[in-house]
């Protein structure tokens, strides 16, 4: 299985993100993920696992495979069972066309706001034991990943000026503010939408210096945030559900969580060298795209986000989920410091 | 979506090397007892991380031109929302 792994190049990407539509769009890879698509004759979603030749010959691949690794391995089989019978025309782009591709690579990767010097952690989220009696239900342990970015200067917010042990420092609201609007929101299933603004009630995060070594300085964060949003009446997929069956004639949705952490911060480096913030929650509400539709499964209910220290792999340099269509870090007109 | 690639990953695509940074079990000792347990009922597994170990290019762009440059098919995994990232 890992000869299997390595004997093609896995690529994974969403198919909407700011100033990308693979499904519609025009650039050189909208239309080599269109070409493909069109090969599979599977109108039902342009999400699926597909194995293709650079040029953009369908070889194996299947929207249904999302959901069956078995598949997925089929796939990748069959897919290399027909590759060392192509010609190099039939795998290969053309000359012109592999330099149109590397140069929209090249200007992808310069747009790209990955923050080099600041901070970057991983968000994982997932439900909390609600009972000693184990959950067998199948989607029960499911957990997901976001990250989470911060500027050089924003970073550095979460560090008290007074670098003595014993020092105190209130982390400014915009920053923790942005953590209750942007990443304790509940993802574990799927998707939902980011809270604005005015439904943050809490806000707050202090750091503590607990000890200095040399340059490096360990902190303690503890700190409260709390989202609550009632539906006004106005209609939102993917945020509100539609009158039915088990629907709460007034929805409401929110996250209460309560934060403790601890981190390593490098005064002469000036970056973390270890970061961890735990948001230890009640979340309610829910919707179809975050699947809490399904079992009518709107708490309030106890659920986990962890956030720690990202790697510097490609994977890791996954934007935040809230890069979205409006902005990053962007939600109901306000904006949190990114443009 | 995590489930759904650690599945992959566990059944078809087990690589030996390690290519992300996968979350550690260090311990943590300012934390509180409840907040601790939260972070190891929360933190993925080392198998639930395995997808972890494949070089995943992280847009199709990269897949292409990879693809072409090391004389191989590409696999493209395409989802609403960052297949590596938040699905």
């Amino acid at each position: 299985m890992q000869e299997l792994s390595t004997l093609l190049i896995p690529a994974a990407d969403q198919i909407e993100r700011p100033g990308k539509y693979l499904g519609v769009g025009t650039s050189f890879e909208s239309r080599l993920v269109q070409k493909i698509k069109k090969q599979s004759h599977d109108s039902v979603s342009l999400q699926g696992v597909f194995v293709a030749t650079p040029n953009g010959l369908l070889l194996s691949g299947s929207h249904e495979a999302i959901h069956d690794p078995r598949k997925v391995e089929e796939h990748m089989r069959q897919g290399l069972k027909k590759w060392p019978k192509l010609s190099a025309v039939e795998k290969f782009l053309s000359r012109d066309e592999f330099a149109e591709a590397a140069v929209e690579l090249g200007i992808a990767e310069e747009k790209s706001q990955y923050p080099h010097d600041g901070l970057v952690l991983s968000s994982i989220c997932r439900d909390l034991p609600r009972s000693t009696t184990p959950d067998t239900s199948p989607d029960r342990n499911a957990y997901n990943l976001d990250y989470a970015w911060f500027r050089k200067d924003e970073a550095r917010a979460f560090v008290p000026t007074q670098t003595v042990k014993g020092s105190r420092h209130i982390v400014p609201r915009n920053l923790v503010e942005r953590l209750a609007c942007f990443h304790f929101v509940d993802l574990v299933r799927g998707h939902t939408s980011s809270y604005p603004k005015d439904a943050v009630e809490r806000a707050e995060l202090s750091a503590e210096v607990i000890d200095v070594k040399g340059e490096l300085l360990s902190l303690h964060f503890m700190g409260r945030t709390r989202t609550s949003e009632v539906h006004n009446g106005v209609h939102i997929e993917g945020k509100w559900n539609a009158p039915g069956p088990g629907i709460p004639k007034l929805q409401t949705r929110g996250v209460d969580a309560k934060l403790e952490g601890q981190a390593v911060y490098d005064l002469k480096k000036e970056r973390f060298v270890s970061f961890t913030l735990i948001a230890l929650s009640s979340r309610w509400g829910g919707n179809a795209y975050n699947g809490r539709l399904n079992e009518r499964d709107f708490g309030p209910a106890p659920m986990g986000i962890v956030l720690e220290l990202a790697g510097k792999s490609r994977a890791e340099q996954v934007p935040p989920l809230f890069f979205g269509p409006e902005g990053p870090y962007r939600v109901g007109g306000s904006s949190y410091g990114w443009k | 979506m995590k489930k759904f690639v650690s599945g992959i990953i566990a059944i078809t695509l087990l690589c030996g090397t390690g290519i992300v940074q996968c979350a550690d079990s260090n311990s943590l000792p300012l934390l509180s007892t409840e907040h601790a347990q939260c972070r190891a009922q929360v933190l993925p597994s080392s198998s639930e991380q395995s997808f972890c170990r494949i070089a995943w290019r992280t847009s199709i762009l990269q897949g292409i031109v990879d693809a072409q440059n090391n004389d191989k098919p590409v696999m493209i995994v395409l989802m609403n929302g960052h297949p590596l990232g938040c699905t």
